[in-house]
């Protein structure tokens, strides 16, 4: 069973990389970096700042761009081209299926993330960046928020069965997944008790980023503390888990 | 998983499609009350006219759909069972592939998913593709095959892991003559070879002359089961018969 999910998995992997779309949004976010340093320049004494920060932002978002778009296809286009219809006929449990295809597409998306951080670092080297330890700790906050996203983006797209529906609910909740602590304050100023339980509600099923922000942390001296490890990475890895099986759950009912 | 059971056992079989849309169900009968057995060794046609309900019949055998009343069985094993999936091949109506792989990677794939052993898995698909004539077309992306292409390796991915039934949806819609003799050899081998096939069709032509029993479908309800022996017999052979049951079972509506 385990040779049907890798296979699952590998074949994504070689699909996301043979697929055109993929490689014109990673030319996009080479592009993006080249922009950074336009913004570099213009920030003089800054300039390696800016492009340190700016970098990072652009791998956050377009590892998220990536894993959104890749994610919310990864069913609905085998459905539609029916593609599904071999595999589902095979040995092969549902829940490997969705689980394989999901893995495939954070792998792949990941390593597209790694090269982006190579042409980044590869900037900041040029621009005479000495390293800095808090850059390698804040890339796997992000590959677990690229995590997140697409489990959050497959779900919708088994629940939605349209892609843009899929990707403007994904986009909706991880936006809010940015604003815990603003909804929690929410939460805590209002007078009414159904919109104090309904803004609660919503901060238990939005994903919470704040566990994975490591610029909130940035400034401490020895950080990343270890409990933003723990708790980062048990958050993100619940959180995909639970996006899955409710996936698994929806796709065992679908017909074809 | 034994030879006292039958190959395939549809007992009383219904499927009702229900679609909903702006809280309105619209519901279609897809078949209904369908029971069937087909032996081990057997090449059984499913007869019927457009929309008689024959891809819903193999869709629910093959698990892709599930059944609004009734059960399936493959060899004794409730359907969508994952051990019975291991003994069935599919050929369907158009098959589709992925279109940035070639038909070596795609058999490959194919067989890791159906759990085909690493040391049998590189003679075997050679093997396929030897019987389908496609070896050296094998290395080419799948998105620059044809349509006959792509139903060859549809059918060398069906026969991959050796299965005991093959299922075939409407397989020789669109062959040409040489295409047609070819399909009609292969299923003839398969079944010498002792397996079972179960396929849908609309040509009467073929189906009469593979076929050891044949079921009509009418409206998604079983109308008969006709063999060999009886067809034969017959003075309008099994286009007559066909014609009769259809024509019996009341005017056609437009699916």
């Amino acid at each position: 069973m385990m040779k049907s999910l890798l296979s699952i998995a590998r074949y994504t992997f070689v699909q996301q990389f043979r697929n055109r779309l993929y490689l014109v949004v990673l030319f996009f976010g080479a592009l993006l970096m080249g922009v950074s340093l336009l913004f570099g320049a213009l920030a003089a004494e800054q300039e390696v700042r800016v492009i340190f920060d700016l970098g990072l932002l652009l791998t956050e978002l377009f590892g998220i761009v990536a894993v959104l778009f890749g994610a919310v296809t990864l069913v609905l286009e085998e459905m539609e081209s029916k593609t599904i219809y071999l595999l589902l006929t095979r040995p092969l449990p549902r829940g490997f299926y969705i689980v394989g295809r999901y893995l495939g597409l954070v792998v792949s998306v990941v390593i597209s993330l790694l090269l982006m951080g190579v042409i980044h670092v590869t900037l900041l080297g040029i621009k005479g960046w000495s390293f800095d330890p808090h850059y390698l700790a804040a890339l796997p906050f992000i590959y677990l928020k690229v995590c997140v996203v697409g489990a959050l983006a497959v779900f919708f797209s088994l629940f939605s069965s349209s892609a843009v529906a899929s990707v403007v609910f994904t986009l909706f909740f991880s936006l809010l997944g940015h604003f815990g602590s603003e909804l929690t304050f929410l939460a805590r100023k209002s007078e009414s008790v159904l919109s104090v339980l309904l803004v609660k509600t919503i901060i238990v099923i939005m994903p919470n980023f704040q566990f994975l922000n490591y610029r909130d942390v940035w400034h401490i001296p020895g950080s990343p503390p270890l409990s933003l490890w723990v708790w980062g990475g048990a958050y993100a890895v619940l959180y995909a888990a639970a996006c899955l099986s409710l996936s698994i759950a929806l796709f065992s009912r679908k017909e074809f | 998983m034994g030879d006292s059971h039958p190959a395939i056992l549809l007992n009383s079989l219904t499927k009702v499609y229900r679609r909903s849309h702006l809280g309105r169900v619209r519901t279609t009968l897809g078949v209904e009350q369908l029971s069937l057995t087909v032996e081990k060794g057997e090449v059984f046609g499913l007869l019927g006219l457009n929309g008689s309900g024959k891809t819903t019949t193999i869709k629910l055998i093959l698990g892709l759909l599930f059944p609004t009343e009734g059960t399936v069985d493959v060899w004794g094993l409730r359907m969508p069972h994952p051990a019975a999936k291991t003994k069935m091949g599919y050929l369907p109506e158009m098959p589709y592939f992925y279109r940035y792989l070639s038909a070596r990677e795609v058999l490959r794939f194919y067989g890791n998913v159906s759990g085909l052993p690493s040391e049998t898995m590189g003679p075997r698909i050679e093997s396929v593709l030897k019987t389908v004539r496609m070896t050296d077309h094998a290395h080419r992306p799948m998105r620059e095959y044809s349509k006959g292409m792509l139903q060859r390796i549809g059918l060398a991915q069906a026969m991959l892991h050796d299965p005991e039934i093959l299922i075939f949806d409407e397989p020789v819609t669109g062959l040409d003559p040489l295409g047609l003799k070819e399909m009609r050899e292969l299923i003839q081998s398969l079944n010498a070879q002792g397996k079972t096939v179960f396929f849908s069709s609309h040509s009467i032509s073929e189906v009469e002359k593979v076929c050891h029993r044949v079921g009509i479908l009418v409206k998604g309800r079983l109308q008969r089961v006709i063999s060999q022996s009886e067809w034969s017999q017959t003075a309008g052979g099994l286009e007559g018969l066909f014609v009769d049951v259809v024509t019996s079972a009341g005017p056609m509506e437009v699916r």
